[in-house]
């Protein structure tokens, strides 16, 4: 029974002594979840002189999204066309441009192995696609505004201008 | 010999860590990943039950911080597959943020928790979190930016569900390099499915070609394009039958193209806008839907506003466009108090050429009659109240005098 006893103490010391070896192992188990990154597009800061008539275009600054998987970038804009605003809000019956905004967004560097996609969009409520790409990587878009005015486009009194709101989505694809 | 091969081995892989040492900064650069990062940006799951919670995580990896919104909105897609960020949404109502606004130094990240129930009722939910955001210091001037990085959320609750696809339409669509075949699908189940599929080309009932059709999500309530890319022989003429078959939900639909000197005869139109603004109880859509196509086109714009997958009005317009015009129409529907999906749909005997959605929430006007009324009803009661206590007042003190003369005339 002794015999037993003493075997017993030293198989627990034995376990003992090789159960801190046991408390070091560590199971990792890591998930790396589909993510999109996407840098704030600036506001034109700039005041905008349209032309009576004709083309105008300015730079809309740049965006970059950097993804693990493939992904959109969708624009839509607050009102169809640049519509009157008195600096506080929307005229109500107000002047709207006659022709919508575009938006061109054209890829300028990145390091996504199958570089993005940018595309053009006239401005709209709806809105839709102005970019995608496979990700794994980042992509560098530059965006250009293209206005154009006509003849019949009304000059606005002083402290109005014709307003819009776009809004850039970046996101995973469906 | 082997202890020449083992220095040259040293010595590549010295010269592969001196090159290792010297590329690292560059490549360190330009792994760096700038914006504001959301994640998962996509996350399906089918739930045991209707209730969960999912974490996300919002990060800053610029160098400036940034504050921003928080906001659930419904999901949904167009017909290429594009998402839709639909605002307002029920589904705003089944999902609840922790804090609806976050300030995020440089670097820094917020983990949160989303916690919602898929409503009762329904077997999916279908939503994202958005997170807005603008860049310091920006002040608005013509043209205003909002950017945006969204996570979407499908979710499939318990059972029983319903995988079921209606092929609307078969057909082709220009493309840089031959053409675009696809079959449009309406996903009329309730969770959203991957269906894929092929399309048999015929001319004069011999096979011309195959075209398989990759696999795509389809939601509940939307119609999605699986397409396929095919050159048409040179100098195509005539009658063209397109053979579709769709799998997992299955489904069919065929059509017939027809072809001029290897050129397909394509009817196109595209919704270009979608509005719908609702004040003081009054609704209106505005939508414009322009013939983009080579051909004059009779077309039928349908518009439907449904709540909680019924509709509940509808309108239809018939249009006869030639090529690049447009034609507007506005819509006034009756509409009582609740967040409304509109939906509009260009078709063209029976096909489907384009498909907008937006959100609107309509709320009554605030009746100030009714509360100028209420409120003179209780000032009249309150006078007339006075008016009883004073005249009560002035009669007992008038019995008051009245007993104190006749004591006196007693005495």
């Amino acid at each position: 029974m002794r015999k037993v006893s003493l075997v017993a103490l030293i198989g627990v010391a034995f376990a003992a002594l090789f159960s801190p070896a046991k408390a070091a192992t560590q199971v990792i188990d890591a998930t790396l979840a589909p993510g999109v990154s996407m840098t704030a597009v600036p506001t034109p800061n700039i005041s905008w002189a349209l032309a009576m008539s004709g083309a105008n275009t300015t730079s809309g600054g740049s965006m970059t999204v950097s993804a693990n998987t493939p992904y959109t970038v969708t624009m839509s804009a607050e009102k169809d066309f640049l519509t009157q605003h008195n600096g506080t809000g929307y005229v109500s019956g107000g002047s709207q441009l006659s022709s919508p905004l575009t938006v061109t967004a054209a890829r300028t560097g990145g390091t996504a192995v199958v570089p993005g996609v940018g595309l053009v969009l006239p401005a709209s409520t709806i809105g839709g696609p102005i970019g995608t790409g496979t990700g794994l990587g980042t992509d560098t878009f530059s965006l250009t505004l293209s206005q154009p005015t006509v003849i019949t486009d009304k000059a606005l009194p002083t402290g109005h201008t014709y307003h819009n709101v776009l809004t850039y989505t970046a996101s995973a694809t469906l | 010999m082997r202890r020449r091969r083992n220095h040259l081995l040293v010595a590549a892989t010295a010269l592969l860590a001196l090159a290792g040492a010297l590329a690292s900064p560059a490549w360190a650069q330009e792994s760096d990943i700038p914006g504001v990062e959301i994640t998962p940006s996509k996350f399906m799951h089918d739930l045991e039950g209707r209730d969960f919670a999912l974490k996300i995580m919002v990060v800053n990896h610029d160098p400036v911080a940034h504050a921003m919104d928080l906001y659930i909105t419904g999901l949904g897609h167009d017909l290429d597959g594009s998402p839709r960020f639909i605002d307002p949404a029920k589904e705003r109502n089944a999902i609840s943020l922790p804090v609806p606004q976050l300030v995020l130094g440089p670097g820094g990240r917020q983990e949160l928790v989303l916690r919602g129930s898929i409503p009762a009722g329904r077997r999916s939910l279908y939503a994202a979190v958005v997170a807005e955001f603008q860049p310091p210091g920006e002040e608005a001037t013509q043209l205003q930016v909002r950017s945006r990085v969204a996570g979407m959320f499908l979710l499939r609750g318990p059972k029983p569900w319903i995988k079921k696809v209606d092929v609307e339409d078969v057909g082709l669509l220009p493309a840089e390099e031959g053409v675009t075949v696809y079959a449009a699908l309406e996903n009329t189940g309730n969770v959203h499915v991957s269906p894929h599929g092929r399309v048999r080309i015929y001319k004069d009932d011999v096979l011309l070609d195959t075209v398989p059709l990759p696999g795509q999500i389809v939601i509940p309530g939307f119609a999605r394009r699986l397409v396929g890319a095919w050159v048409p022989p040179r100098n195509l003429d005539g009658p063209v039958r397109l053979e579709t078959d769709i799998f997992g939900p299955e489904g069919h639909g065929s059509a017939t193209i027809y072809f001029a000197n290897g050129d397909a005869v394509i009817p196109s139109a595209e919704i270009t806008n979608l509005y719908a603004h609702s004040e003081d109880g009054h609704t209106e859509v505005v939508t414009l839907v322009t013939n983009t196509g080579e051909t004059p086109l009779d077309l039928d714009l349908g518009i439907k506003a449904s709540e909680e997958g019924a509709v509940v009005r509808t309108e239809r317009t018939v249009a006869d466009l030639q090529p690049g015009e447009s034609r507007e129409v506005i819509w006034t529907p009756e509409l009582d108090d609740g967040l409304y999906l509109i939906k509009a749909r260009a078709t063209v005997d029976g096909k489907v050429l384009d498909e907008s959605v937006t959100g609107v929430e309509v709320t009554s006007a605030f009746n100030w009659l009714l509360v100028i009324a209420i409120l003179s009803l209780l000032a009249n009661a309150y006078l007339l109240e006075r008016l009883r206590r004073s005249r009560k007042a002035r009669r007992s003190m008038v019995a008051v005098a009245e007993d104190a003369v006749s004591e006196r005339l007693a005495a």
